[in-house]
């Protein structure tokens, strides 16, 4: 191999090519323009730089950080990358690094997974008694008006059945030790349900009363809203909810669209933490009924008559646990002695009213 | 992709062009987007910031101004910084975000447009500082280009923009388009060469003004049908209705997605790209709508065939499965259910994957090597005395920009 390797240069100070010659010493590439020395490349510091094909392009780690040597492809390229001896090391390290990301990658979505799941529910149950309880009525308050908004009408304030319901909830406040004043309304809507907001409101909704049997019933539904005030489950959700949204969404949440798988996760986690929170307040429920001297058996009577449900294969998709499961948890609780009824005929009539009266 | 040299000179050039050309081949591009896609699957999406940089390497690479090609400078551990520190800058606006929105439902006020625009603004500076950083990581011959000028100032100036641009139903838009232009090329240097932007927004807007026009007459054609859909729901039975209302609705956006924007992207680049200035080198293009909607044309092309295929495929193992398995049984049970849900995800994520390669095959690929190959350059003597100068820019926009999902390339 003769010494004249012409090249292009550049030395990282101008944009200027300046065409080189290259001697190739002993351990490293001289480089001269027109006769005079312009640089010296050790070989072991010479790398290769991704260019377009048909070019060797070269970048030295003892020259300044842009510059560049160019050589067109041939026997004189061949030579030059023979005697660099760490010529594709980045390339190489970039292979090796591979294994390295994924298991970093995997680690770091494990460790994620693992916060949401165990660690955002505890803190969760460990903040909520710290919030004072009248940052959780604004809160509440916040939600309260879009239950209104939503549906759309004033509370059922009919008066006999306003006063029946009054001591109701007077009855089982009284023996349930809450933290907070609770205010239940009636709203009238047609969904047999019940559920309780942050701060303390309760509403109870019409069609809950209307398919509702007897007093005890309605009564262990309250107590069992009452369960979720006691244990300032509202504000615990929207802290478990809020902190796993927030985690999954900022670090997985624009994987190139993967957004439904990372909503799938979510639903699992929230509802596997709200079907705890509804044992808790089944557990309070049944308490509370028999601390009053009746039944909490009708809780789960009633509510396996509402939903209807036996089994569902999706058990770990649901926000309740099945009503089966629930009614076999109440079923075993009596109590010791039994009380007066929680309201008499009359009042029981007329808290069914309380959507129809004027 | 062979081109009819017909650029006319621009005036006071000494007459010397030359043309940008793009040498790279689609397969080892494929392979690379294929390869990078595949990993973003174990390392839950973290691969991107690796196949991003990839992929602008080899883009940079294979373009080549005569003999000399670019050089993109940036790796993927700078972007996965990047992207943590705007995790820690957007964590604490977030939060914040959550709280404000609280207190605004609770005084029911539209305390929510405050936040959009918030969010926007930010969008906005991570655009600009994305593209800081790229700048500071495009070499040529030896130097590196590199931005001035404040992102916020940037932001300011896009947000007014686009307020008047939606005031006039986007009649604004190119005048919009021309100011932020200017405002990045003139704070944009090549070394000690200044950077401009020589084109205005009047003729972005004689060149556009048809198409806008067209745009009008289609949402003005969506409006009555939806009407006449109505109309012939009262007559014929709402389902009928509906279906002849969504099948309008639906051809409607198609033409919109896949002819209307395409055109329009043709005209702004092309725009875009005769304006360029480097001191005394001015660009020519002569980029045709036609090779912009030949990408747009193939993307659609190639997605729906890979949808076709693969559709026929998951029908394919279903029915093998059903040979094999009693599938109605397997329905019931809880395993069942979960390897149906896992079936389920794997496929989303398989369709996903397919389309992500086929966008950056056919459509990033595809009009970086058109626009490339219209691009002609002038004066290129000039080079020969630039300096260096600038450093580089930190990752943050990037990052950013990936948070929010407002990521140019």
């Amino acid at each position: 191999m003769d010494g004249e390797t012409r090249a292009g240069f550049y030395d990282g100070a101008t944009a200027r090519r300046r065409h080189v010659t290259l001697a190739l010493d002993t351990d490293a590439v001289m480089i001269s323009e027109a006769g005079a020395p312009l640089a010296r490349w050790p070989y072991a510091e010479i790398r290769r730089i991704e260019g377009p094909p048909g070019l060797l392009r070269l970048r030295c780690g003892s020259a300044p950080e842009l510059a560049r040597l160019e050589l067109a492809d041939g026997p004189h390229a061949v030579e030059v990358a023979r005697r660099c001896p760490r010529l594709d090391e980045q390339e190489r390290a970039a292979g090796r690094a591979v294994p390295k990301i994924v298991a970093v990658s995997l680690a770091a979505a494990a460790s994620i997974i693992l916060t949401v799941v165990y660690l955002v529910p505890l803190a969760a149950d460990r903040l909520a008694p710290l919030i004072p309880l009248g940052a959780e009525r604004r809160l509440g308050q916040a939600v309260d008006s879009q239950v209104r908004e939503l549906f759309g009408a004033r509370a059922c304030a009919g008066a006999p059945g306003r006063w029946a319901l009054d001591r109701l909830v007077a009855r089982l406040a009284a023996r349930a030790a809450l933290p907070m004043e609770v205010e239940v309304a009636v709203l009238p809507s047609q969904v047999p349900n019940a559920f309780a907001l942050p701060g303390g409101r309760i509403y109870l909704l019409d069609g809950l009363l209307q398919r509702a049997e007897n007093a005890d019933e309605v009564g262990a539904v309250l107590a069992h809203e009452m369960g979720h005030v006691a244990g300032r489950d509202g504000l615990r959700k929207l802290i478990q909810t809020g902190g796993s949204s927030f985690l999954l969404g900022l670090l997985f949440g624009d994987i190139s669209g993967s957004g439904a798988l990372v909503l799938v996760g979510q639903v699992l986690v929230d509802s596997a933490y709200s079907r705890d929170a509804e044992r808790a307040a089944d557990r309070f429920a049944a308490d509370l009924m028999t601390g009053v001297g009746r039944p909490a058996e009708p809780l789960g009577i009633f509510l396996l008559r509402i939903t209807g449900e036996k089994a569902s294969s999706l058990p770990f998709l649901q926000s309740h646990p099945m009503s089966e499961e629930r009614m076999a948890a109440l079923a075993t609780r009596r109590p010791a002695a039994t009380g007066a009824p929680l309201l008499d005929e009359e009042e029981w009539r007329s808290l069914k009213a309380i959507c129809k009266a004027k | 992709m062979s081109v009819v040299p017909s650029v006319p000179l621009p005036r006071g050039s000494e007459g010397e062009m030359e043309r940008l050309s793009f040498a790279g081949e689609r397969a080892p591009f494929l392979r690379l987007v294929a390869r990078g896609s595949l990993l973003q699957l174990p390392t839950l999406g973290f691969y991107r910031f690796w196949l991003v940089t990839d992929i602008r390497r080899h883009l940079w690479a294979h373009t080549r101004l005569g003999r000399e090609a670019f050089e993109y400078t940036g790796t993927a551990r700078e972007l996965l910084i990047g992207f943590l520190v705007a995790l820690t800058v957007l964590a604490p606006i977030y939060v914040v975000y959550f709280l404000v929105g609280l207190e605004a439902e609770r005084l029911e006020a539209f305390a929510s447009l405050p936040l959009f625009v918030v969010l926007y603004l930010l969008g906005q500076y991570a655009s600009y500082r994305a593209r800081r950083y790229r700048a500071t990581r495009t070499v040529f011959r030896g130097l590196r280009f590199w931005m001035t000028g404040s992102a916020w100032a940037y932001a300011g100036r896009a947000a007014l923009w686009d307020g008047l641009t939606l005031l006039t139903l986007g009649l604004a838009y190119p005048w919009r388009a021309a100011a932020l232009e200017r405002y990045k090329l003139a704070h944009t240097r090549f070394g000690d060469l200044s950077g401009d932007f020589a084109s205005t927004g009047w003729v972005f807007f004689k060149r556009g003004v048809w198409l806008w026009l067209v745009a009008v007459l289609t949402a003005v054609v969506a409006f009555i049908s939806t009407f006449a859909a109505q109309s012939i729901g009262r007559v014929a039975g709402p389902r009928a209705g509906g279906y002849i209302g969504g099948s309008i609705i639906i051809l409607i956006l198609l033409f919109a997605a896949f002819v209307i924007y395409p055109l329009f992207r043709a005209i702004e680049m092309r725009w875009v790209l005769e304006g360029l200035r480097f001191g005394p080198i001015t660009v020519a293009s002569d980029l045709s709508m036609r090779s912009v909607f030949a990408c747009y044309a193939r993307t659609l092309g190639v997605s729906i065939a890979y949808a076709l295929v693969g559709a026929g495929g998951i029908a394919l193992c279903l029915w093998l499965l059903a040979g094999a398995v009693p599938v109605a049984s397997l329905g019931a049970s809880l395993t069942g259910t979960i390897m149906g849900g896992v079936a389920t995800g794997a496929i989303y994520l398989l369709f996903l994957l397919g389309f992500g390669i086929i966008r950056r095959l056919y459509l990033e690929r595809g009009l970086w090597a058109a626009a490339v190959a219209s691009i002609s350059i002038a004066n290129l003597a000039a080079l020969d005395d630039v300096a260096a100068r600038g450093t580089p820019a930190g990752a943050l926009g990037e990052g950013l920009a990936d948070a929010l999902d407002v990521g140019g390339f």
